[in-house]
């Protein structure tokens, strides 16, 4: 009933010449948002569909997936993460985007439950985005026609569905395969380095998205992406040695003790 | 003008077996006959139809009927589908009417005036009853009139009837004094008069009726010219729905009652959904052999959706009879229902299409049955010092949470980066350097570090039990991770609570 009545004012602001500002009908690619991701995949993640995002440890896949439901929670729609390994963390997945009000979680403890979830969610409808955290729960009696079975699901469904593990496993009923890998760890350390005093941070990944598998365009394209890490709080202190507006070198300021109550 | 007094009937016929019709719907068309008691001297008080042409009748024993008819279907009494039924009748009526009274035994009564309104005419009121009758499995009679008397009558010489006003005198003229069910000595009165029909009692002076009968005979004579000798006395509409079976052995096994407790959700859904209703909890009460009189094993489950899909809410029961399963053979199960209002939903015509509330609260129910209560939900972060703390609320939240963080122009500029929590926090070994951790070894990963960022001190509730105190480090291990790992300054111990993925 909302598609016609946007439709029906589509055609009444066209006739009066008034453009009445409507949200775009939902696409048929989810975007992250980062541009050149985006430009990567041709758009995004396919809807109705078994995407896969894949790397070791560290390597950004999480944080990947969860700009691609940043962006479709951002949009008005509905998100869902099975999330296989009780792995979520909500602070995070806060600042990366996500609007958690539209995110549905579920903590299945184990991948066939979690396939069980994946299926059901899929099978109610009207999620934009349904993600798969496999995690590094165990793979043992899950058959590979399982994931068969979900692409079927996935396609009846105007979903996306993502695959999040550490390696490939929907094999060909994936239609996109991006496989992760970190290529830098930034510290911001030079400055901490020479005063040992200092505290040195976790700045962020370097991270290159490669194209493993697709179905629309060539696969083995890849583009680097920054993901930033949201340190702890910082208060000024003294630092000997190292004066306000040195060229090169920045003011540090040290940790604190953040205290509750 | 002011408008006249409707009253509506509905009734069901020989109400033991419509009870068990609608527990046994495949009894339909075969030769049923039920019997007060058990055991061969059993008295037959109910006959079906197709039972009735094979020339059994009521007041024969059990061994009676079967020696007529080999292959007729014996059932007793039950007092549960009696009361299921009864219940889900006066469901039916208050989903109808506010005004209903329960005049026992498969009749119940409701006001019925301006029913034009809303219905159009008295006969799609009727047709309405009747259909929504065979949603709850009963076959119905309705009559309409303007006393309970002439609603009753209506009812009983046909399937749907409505007596205009006025005409009550008319109508009720040839019809047979006994559907007024005089009492026996009054019938046997009536008899010798030669009093036939209800128009022939009108017809004779009233006080002489009263004379020769006293106060039977007046009570009669004002139901034979249609005024009721008691006003219609509504009762309150149940506040939950229950429905109970005795199981005809005691079963040990999840399946067959499984198999049970479907057939009562089904029919108890079915009278939730006549109130426009859902399931916002359910109790199963299970008699289990050996157990004493009156005595009953309970379980209560809250449906964090409220939802009115069967599968769903035997799915949760599942769930919970599979956590904790009775202790003896199960000989009588009762389920009750305590109904919800369905959660409304306010479309936006220039947002994306939601799915409908309904769906989603089924979908949301079936993974609280795979998940546990805890396990799903909308995370909201709390508002406190310790890392990671979030609770789960029910999806979707009733109010909209504020959008904190950044906008939607902010999402494309800066790519955060997640990390991977780990529950409950692992316990590691750390090798430390004047104070700085040079190794760590843990379950499953280990190395050297490479980088370290930190400490950070969190400490938070010193005023409650759960106090927390620690520092926090970010490592870069040689094994390729970057962990967050953190010291408990009370124990001294180091944990891991998170990977930066």
């Amino acid at each position: 009933m909302a598609c016609a009545a946007r439709l029906a004012l589509t055609r009444v602001g066209k006739a009066c010449g008034v453009s009445l500002g409507l949200s775009p009908l939902s696409p048929l690619r989810l975007g992250c948002g980062i541009k050149a991701v985006d430009a990567l995949l041709r758009g995004g993640l396919v809807r109705g569909r078994i995407n896969e995002i894949t790397g070791a440890p560290s390597s950004g896949r999480t944080s990947l997936a969860w700009r691609f439901l940043a962006s479709a929670t951002r949009a008005g729609e509905l998100g869902a993460v099975i999330d296989c390994g009780n792995n979520f963390d909500a602070s995070s997945a806060e600042a990366i985007g996500i609007e958690l009000s539209r995110l549905l979680l579920a903590s299945p403890g184990n991948l066939r439950c979690g396939l069980h979830c994946t299926e059901e969610v899929l099978a109610g409808g009207g999620f934009a985005l349904v993600v798969l955290d496999v995690g590094s729960t165990s793979m043992r009696g899950i058959a590979s026609s399982a994931w068969l079975r979900l692409a079927k699901r996935a396609e009846h469904s105007a979903s996306a569905l993502l695959l999040l593990s550490s390696t490939p496993l929907a094999g060909p009923s994936a239609f996109l395969s991006l496989s992760l890998r970190r290529i830098e760890t930034r510290w911001n350390s030079p400055v901490a380095k020479k005063h040992p005093c200092l505290a040195t941070l976790f700045c962020g990944l370097v991270v290159e998205v490669r194209v493993r598998r697709s179905r629309v365009g060539p696969a083995g394209e890849s583009t680097v992406v920054y993901f930033t890490s949201e340190g702890m709080p910082l208060i000024a202190c003294e630092v000997p040695g190292v004066g306000g507006g040195g060229k090169g070198e920045a003011g540090w300021e040290g940790p604190k003790a953040a205290q509750g109550g | 003008m002011r408008q006249k007094r409707r009253i509506a009937c509905i009734a069901v016929d020989e109400f033991p077996l419509a009870a068990l019709y609608r527990v046994e719907p495949e009894l339909r068309g075969r030769p049923v006959v039920i019997t007060e008691g058990v055991g061969p001297r059993a008295e037959v008080i109910s006959v079906s139809a197709e039972a009735r042409r094979l020339g059994l009748c009521t007041g024969l024993s059990a061994t009676q009927a079967q020696a007529v008819c080999s292959r007729v279907v014996v059932r007793p009494l039950c007092a549960d589908n009696l009361l299921g039924a009864e219940n889900a009748l006066l469901d039916l009526a208050h989903s109808f009417s506010s005004c209903v009274e329960n005049a026992g035994f498969g009749v119940v009564f409701l006001e019925a005036s301006g029913s034009t309104a809303m219905y159009g005419s008295e006969e799609r009121l009727m047709a309405a009853v009747s259909a929504q009758g065979q949603k709850v499995g009963l076959t119905l009679r309705v009559g309409v009139g303007s006393s309970k008397v002439v609603a009753r009558l209506a009812a009983s010489v046909s399937e749907a009837l409505a007596v205009p006003a006025g005409e009550e005198a008319s109508f009720m003229a040839s019809l047979p004094i006994d559907l007024l069910e005089p009492s026996h000595e009054v019938a046997l009165s009536l008899d010798r008069w030669g009093i036939r029909t209800i128009g022939q009692l009108v017809s004779l002076p009233a006080d002489q009726v009263v004379t020769r009968l006293g106060k039977p005979g007046w009570e009669l004579v004002r139901r034979a010219r249609g005024e009721d000798t008691a006003l219609l006395c509504p009762s309150a509409p149940a506040r939950e729905f229950v429905e109970a079976t005795e199981l005809e052995y005691p079963v040990d096994n999840m399946e067959p009652l499984l198999f049970v407790l479907r057939a009562l959700l089904e029919r108890l859904v079915a009278r939730v959904k006549l109130q426009g209703l859902t399931a916002g909890s359910l109790r199963v009460s299970l008699w289990l052999a050996g157990m004493a009189r009156g005595e009953t094993e309970e379980r209560t489950i809250g449906v964090v959706s409220p939802t009115d899909e069967v599968k769903a809410l035997l799915a949760l029961l599942r769930v919970e009879l599979e956590r904790k399963p009775p202790s003896a053979p199960v000989e009588r199960v009762q389920v009750t229902i305590r109904p919800a209002r369905p959660r409304p939903v306010e479309l936006d015509m220039f947002s994306p299409a939601r799915p409908s509330p309904r769906k989603l609260a089924a979908t949301v129910a079936k993974l609280v049955a795979a998940c546990g209560v805890n396990g799903v939900g909308s995370p909201y972060p709390l508002d406190s010092y310790r890392p990671g703390d979030f609770r789960l609320d029910c999806f979707p939240p009733a109010r909209k949470r504020s959008a904190e963080g950044l906008d939607a122009s902010c999402v494309e500029e800066l790519s955060h980066l997640a990390l991977r929590a780990i529950r409950p926090p692992a316990p590691v070994e750390v090798f430390c350097d004047r104070g700085w951790p040079v190794f760590v070894r843990g379950r499953g990963f280990g190395g050297r570090v490479v980088n370290t960022a930190g400490p950070w001190r969190v400490e938070g509730e010193w005023w409650r039990e759960g106090s927390f105190s620690r520092e926090y480090f970010d490592l870069e291990v040689s094994d390729g991770g970057i962990y967050r790992i953190y010291r408990d300054l009370a124990s001294q111990n180091w944990f891991i609570d998170g990977t930066y993925d």
